[in-house]
């Protein structure tokens, strides 16, 4: 079969448009920061129309944009109280990051990983502090610029009407580039009710975002263990760029009385020896009673404001009060807290 | 020349989206490494970061350009062919386009169907199927 010039051009130009075009769709089969699978898949993500990124320096209550830490995150991530298996954890994860660096650096193959995570736990013990010293650690590992952390959840994604959902999400998204976005309570964009909701339309627009800014975005996803394995598993993209869990068991009643020291410290406040005994013994009480929706270190912060609170009540009009009386907590301010203060925490 | 350099600048603004805007995993990018420019477009990179345009113009506009550059090109390559030819074969391109979005649209083939990528496709070969009919060019002796 014979070509003409002409046909041979409009081949090979044919051909380059192709190559071109396929070169704008495929990501690097080689590139250690793709994760685990789809590694062909097309960039599909999208932003909203003539969206500007939202600034989220002032907070409101569904997003929170917190800058990267300061300091080294490993000795911060150390000085944590329990959290031995999530430590033990999040120090395997930077151990393989840095080998498999090492590993590239040499010319071997690395194996495609994902850097994303689901951390399983109930409400207060510890998933936001840890996330903030994961996204600290990736920019230490390269693997982030900025190491910065935008937290949200549900509300902070979806929208109350179509087409608001998805510029929501991809306004959160943008914050979060080079950085870690942190998801509380993901399941909650698919509730179990059904009905109409965009929950869907913020996970696809996730998942979009997720393999487009793959390597510049890391997304970690928090909540109760049971909710958070149905969730992904039913949602094959979730599956697929979520394989790394980390489980942050509650703390124990030893642990709780650790934190409120923490705080007593931190805020320069002491404690009588029958307020220590109150502490011990109501903590271990609420440990051996509480229930799913246990507030873990949050509940202990609420018991702590609450008795800095019944302390200035109790010292109430009283004048030329000493150091020490303005600084110790007794029995009666920490009985009282206990009381007023709920164990758990809404979901 | 009137078709050549239109065609060429498509090339080079959608080019440039891609390579300004878009991820760097791309083989595209990859290539441009390979070929010494990597520090160039890195630069520039950085030098756009703080331009935020439209979704459209960056996951949409440069494959729209694209094909509009090829079916300029074969329109001048196939200047002296008949109309109908020269249709068909500036219609390829676009049409892969426009089929790999319906087959991911049926799940026959991985990436996530858009609306939009597929208007891009489309609104260029729709185009030159106009100035074909209204715009014909004088059919010649010898086809």
């Amino acid at each position: 079969m014979q070509f003409t010039s002409k046909q041979i051009v409009i081949i090979i130009v044919a051909l380059a448009f192709i190559v071109m075009g396929l070169a704008t769709i495929v990501a690097l089969v080689t590139d250690t920061s793709t994760d685990s699978s789809e590694t062909t898949e097309a960039e599909k993500g999208k932003y909203a129309d003539g969206d500007q990124p939202l600034d989220y320096s002032n907070s409101d209550d569904s997003v929170v944009v917190r800058q990267a830490l300061q300091g080294d995150p490993y000795q911060e991530l150390d000085e944590l109280i329990g959290l031995n298996d999530v430590k033990a954890e999040v120090h395997s994860l930077s151990n393989f990051v840095k080998l498999q660096q090492q590993r590239q650096e040499k010319g071997l193959k690395t194996p495609k990983m994902s850097y994303h995570l689901v951390f399983t736990g109930s409400p207060g013990t510890g998933k936001t502090t840890v996330a903030r010293i994961v996204a600290r650690m990736y920019k230490d590992l390269g693997i982030l610029k900025s190491g910065h952390t935008v937290e949200t959840d549900r509300s902070g994604l979806v929208g109350e009407y179509l087409g608001q959902t998805a510029v929501k999400t991809n306004a959160i998204v943008d914050s979060a580039l080079n950085g870690v976005l942190f998801i509380d309570e993901a399941y909650a964009l698919v509730p179990e009710s059904g009905g109409r909701d965009y929950g869907e339309e913020a996970i696809s627009t996730l998942l979009k975002r997720m393999e487009d800014d793959r390597d510049r975005l890391v997304v970690i996803i928090a909540g109760y263990t049971n909710e958070m394995k149905r969730f992904i598993d039913a949602n094959p993209g979730l599956q697929s760029r979520f394989n790394r869990y980390i489980n942050f068991p509650d703390y124990t009643a030893e642990e709780l009385a650790q934190i409120f020291h923490l705080y007593m410290k931190k805020n320069e406040y002491t404690l009588s020896p029958a307020g220590e005994e109150m502490l011990n013994e109501r903590l271990n009480y609420t440990v051996d009673h509480k229930t799913r929706n246990f507030g873990n270190a949050r509940y202990v912060r609420n018991v702590f404001e609450k008795s800095i609170q019944n302390q200035a009540d109790r010292l109430a009009g009283q004048k030329g009060l000493k150091t020490e009386q303005l600084m110790q907590l007794n029995e009666n301010d920490l009985q009282k807290a206990f009381d007023e203060t709920k164990t758990t925490m809404d979901p | 020349m009137g078709r050549l350099i239109p065609a060429g600048l498509m090339l080079l603004i959608g080019g440039s989206i891609y390579l300004l805007m878009r991820s760097p995993i791309l083989v595209l990018h990859e290539w441009v490494r390979r070929v010494g420019l990597g520090t160039t477009m890195d630069t520039s990179r950085h030098l756009v970061e703080h331009i935020h345009l439209p979704a459209w113009v960056v996951y949409c506009l440069p494959g729209a350009l694209w094909a509009a550059a090829y079916i300029l090109l074969i329109d001048l390559i196939l200047a002296q062919s008949h109309a109908a030819r020269r249709f068909l074969v500036a219609a390829f391109i676009p049409l892969l386009g426009i089929s790999s979005e319906a087959m991911q649209y049926a799940g026959l083939l991985p990436g996530t169907f858009d609306a939009l990528d597929l208007t891009a496709y489309a609104l260029p070969l729709l185009a030159y199927a106009l100035w074909t009919i209204y715009f014909p060019i004088p059919q010649p002796i010898n086809t």
